[in-house]
């Protein structure tokens, strides 16, 4: 079977793991986000007529007190950018670490996630913050850890270009 | 004025018009002054331009330099490794393409070891724990430990031997951290060992990062409790190992040539490797050797309760073989004493754990099965089932006739095929009645009565024997006294007579020649001279029945004195025919 080894990444309490909590397995408890700073869960993704294992190493946020360990992200296939429609700030976080990430380990196949989309009347992300990331020809899909708007469709699209 | 070039030779200063004015000018000194000055250098540069000018001698001076030079290159980075490292590489390649056999030649007895210690691995596991079960399989303390904890036997007899065991391995890929491959003592243990390889990764950059180790350096081990992680760092791959117990020393290098044979073994997959795990399954083999199990040394000396149950089930089991064998002889020789006995057939027979059983056809004349069974010294029962029939052996048709006709003593029955044949010495009733009555028998066709003699006949022709008396001379030679040739023929026709009788019937007949003397002389006298007279008549009649034993006595002047027609005869013979037991 094959396998992708797929790394999470986003500004601190944006979601990353409500995210994904509903569709993935996962044998390791919450507590090591904060002790080593990863945690690992497993997603198998239909991809034509074979699955495609993706091996998601959820990394701890980014914030003002821990960064994020960059060898994490060695021999990864590609990743998932999270930020939070509710917290503009977020998504500056994502594009850094999205440069972090270039740097790092070079050009990978990436999602931007804006998530939180159920809380509608929080929204503070405006479509014209987004439209030069497009033109640039980002991938950025709408998700809801709460109603699963846009999950799957993160992860197929993912495993798609990862696997072209 | 101008001074010749340092680097001018001496040829070229005399070429050059400036040099010719100067020697002109200043003479032989200055060209001696000259080659004093400069001479040590040309030899010097002629000396070079005659080292470039020969190749062999470049060859050489390079053979001296280069080896300490890529020595130091070598110890000073990895620089020159990396310069050399595409070279070698193609060199390599472009051999194996040219001449694969080269280098299976040289990597075949690593492989070969590898492989065989991969065989030896999983023959030797297999067998090291059939014998581990077998040997403990009679303690019973275990055995009860394994009813109480509801545990396999087995299980308990490990937790108690082992000293450690590999539970599980797992090959990752060094850079991405994804699950190669995945080996394990049971199917049970091996989930999620993606997730696990993964986070085993993470921990290893983990540690890496926070105490700012160096690539090059490695997680190698992680123990919690009983459980020991270790991890043995490849170019391509990691492999790590859960072991349950203490590990040995030896158990990284078998991690380690294990990793080094899956890296020569699949080399081109690790170098296209993009998740797909297909092409390691093949690393399987190598993995498994990995699995090792130790287990403590069992005492060497045996256990002397189980040699002694040992020997008592050898000895029970010898026994009970020879015991078989034994009844199973004799049961087979009382079979064929049934068979071979007259008027039984044995239909049926059958020898188990319930005792012995036979059932069949028996005669009531036939001999007693029970009988023979005791006879042949058996102390079990045996239960037997006859049906009653008549057999028509001609043993059992003999006795059926003896027992229906009754024959009086002195009379045999034989049978020759359907003919019963008599012989003996009979009332003419019972032959009578005898002959009438043996043809009912079955199996009885015809009767022979010409053996048979009947009583009356051998009485009539006893008693003319016994009537006769052959008078003898006085005196004391045994001279019969003439004239007596009629007794003479009597006897002698009733003494063939008898002969033929008795050859007849079979039985036994003596003529006693008894000698009488007269009341003259002493009584020894009388005997010899009366025994003379009797010896003497049986010498004369004996020719007339020589089958016929004749026993010569003499009484003396015993009573009771023979008599005659003419009355007293004293000096006389008489005869008494005694019969005896048939022959």
């Amino acid at each position: 079977m094959k396998q992708k080894k797929v790394c999470m990444l986003g500004a601190a309490a944006v979601g990353k793991t409500s995210l994904v909590a509903r569709y993935v397995r996962s044998i390791f408890s919450e507590k090591y986000h904060s002790t080593i700073g990863v945690k690992i869960d497993k997603k198998t993704v239909q991809h034509g007529d074979k699955a495609v294992n993706l091996i998601l190493w959820d990394i701890y946020g980014e914030d003002q007190f821990q960064q994020v360990q960059t060898s994490y992200l060695r021999g990864a296939s590609g990743y998932l950018l999270v930020a939070d429609g509710t917290r503009p700030d977020t998504l500056d976080t994502a594009l850094v670490l999205r440069g972090r990430v270039h740097d790092s380990v070079g050009d990978l196949p990436f999602r931007l996630l804006i998530n939180k989309s159920d809380l509608t009347d929080q929204w503070a992300l405006s479509e014209a913050v987004l439209e030069p990331l497009r033109e640039q020809g980002w991938q950025i899909i709408r998700t809801s850890a709460k109603t699963g708007e846009g999950v799957e469709k993160a992860f197929v699209s993912l495993t798609e270009e990862m696997l072209s | 004025m101008s001074s010749p070039s340092p680097n001018s030779t001496p040829d070229d200063t005399r070429r050059s018009g400036g040099g010719a004015e100067v020697a002109g000018a200043f003479g032989p000194e200055l060209e001696h002054l000259r080659q004093l000055l400069l001479e040590p250098e040309q030899r010097r540069l002629q000396a070079l331009q005659a080292r470039f000018d020969n190749p062999d001698a470049w060859r050489s001076q390079l053979n001296d330099i280069l080896p300490g030079a890529f020595y130091e290159l070598l110890q000073r980075d990895n620089s020159f490794a990396q310069v050399l490292a595409p070279a070698i590489e193609e060199g390599v390649r472009s051999s194996v393409e040219r001449n694969p056999e080269a280098l299976a030649e040289v990597l075949m007895p690593t492989i070969r070891v590898a492989v065989r210690r991969i065989f030896e691995t999983t023959i030797s596991s297999t067998v090291e724990a059939i014998n581990r079960t077998l040997e403990h399989s009679l303690n019973v303390r275990w055995r009860v430990e394994a009813w109480r904890t509801g545990r396999p036997f087995a299980e308990v007899v490990m937790s108690h031997t082992l000293i450690y065991q590999v539970e599980q391995v797992f090959l990752i890929h060094r850079e991405s951290g994804l699950l190669i491959q995945q080996v394990g003592q049971d199917d049970e243990s091996m989930q999620d060992g993606d997730m696990v390889s993964a986070m085993l990764t993470a921990i290893q950059d983990f540690v890496r990062d926070s105490f700012k180790i160096g690539d090059e350096e490695a997680l190698n081990v992680v123990q919690v409790g009983g459980l020991t992680v270790m991890i043995e760092q490849g170019s391509q791959a990691i492999l790590a190992g859960v072991v349950r117990g203490t590990p040995r020393s030896e158990l990284s290098d078998i991690f380690q040539d294990a990793l080094s044979l899956v890296h020569i073994q699949f080399r081109k997959a690790f170098r296209s490797f993009d998740g797909d795990t297909e092409p390691f399954d093949e690393a399987q083999p190598a993995l498994k050797t990995c699995l090792q199990s130790t287990f403590q040394a069992t005492s060497k000396s045996p256990n002397r309760l189980l040699l002694v149950l040992i020997a008592l089930l050898v000895l029970g089991g010898a026994f009970w073989i020879v015991r078989d064998v034994q009844q199973n002889r004799r049961w087979s020789d009382y079979l064929a004493t049934l068979a071979d006995t007259d008027g039984i057939v044995v239909t049926d027979a059958a020898r188990g754990w319930s005792g012995y059983r036979v059932a069949g056809l028996r005669d009531p004349l036939a001999d007693d099965p029970q009988q023979i069974w005791a006879e042949q010294g058996w102390s079990r029962a045996l239960q037997a089932s006859w049906q009653p029939y008549q057999g028509l052996e001609p043993s059992l048709i003999r006795r059926r006739a003896a027992d229906l006709l009754g024959p009086p003593d002195g009379v045999s029955l034989t049978l020759d095929g359907p003919t019963l044949s008599l012989r003996g010495l009979a009332a003419d009733a019972w032959t009578e009645r005898a002959t009438l009555m043996a043809n009912t028998v079955a199996g009885i066709d015809r009767v022979d009565t010409s053996g048979l003699v009947s009583t009356s006949q051998l009485a009539a022709v006893t008693e003319q024997i016994e009537a006769v008396v052959v008078r003898f001379q006085s005196g004391s030679s045994p001279d019969i006294t003439a004239g007596q040739d009629d007794r003479f023929e009597l006897l002698r026709n009733s003494l063939a007579e008898l002969s033929q009788l008795s050859d007849r019937a079979g039985i036994s007949v003596r003529v006693e020649v008894i000698g009488h003397a007269g009341a003259f002389g002493s009584v020894d006298y009388r005997e010899e001279i009366s025994r003379a007279r009797a010896e003497r008549a049986a010498e004369v009649l004996r020719p007339s029945a020589p089958n016929l034993p004749f026993n010569a006595v003499g009484i003396g002047s015993q009573d009771p004195v023979p008599r005659d027609a003419q009355g007293l005869a004293p000096t006389s013979v008489s005869f008494r025919v005694s019969i005896g037991d048939p022959s």
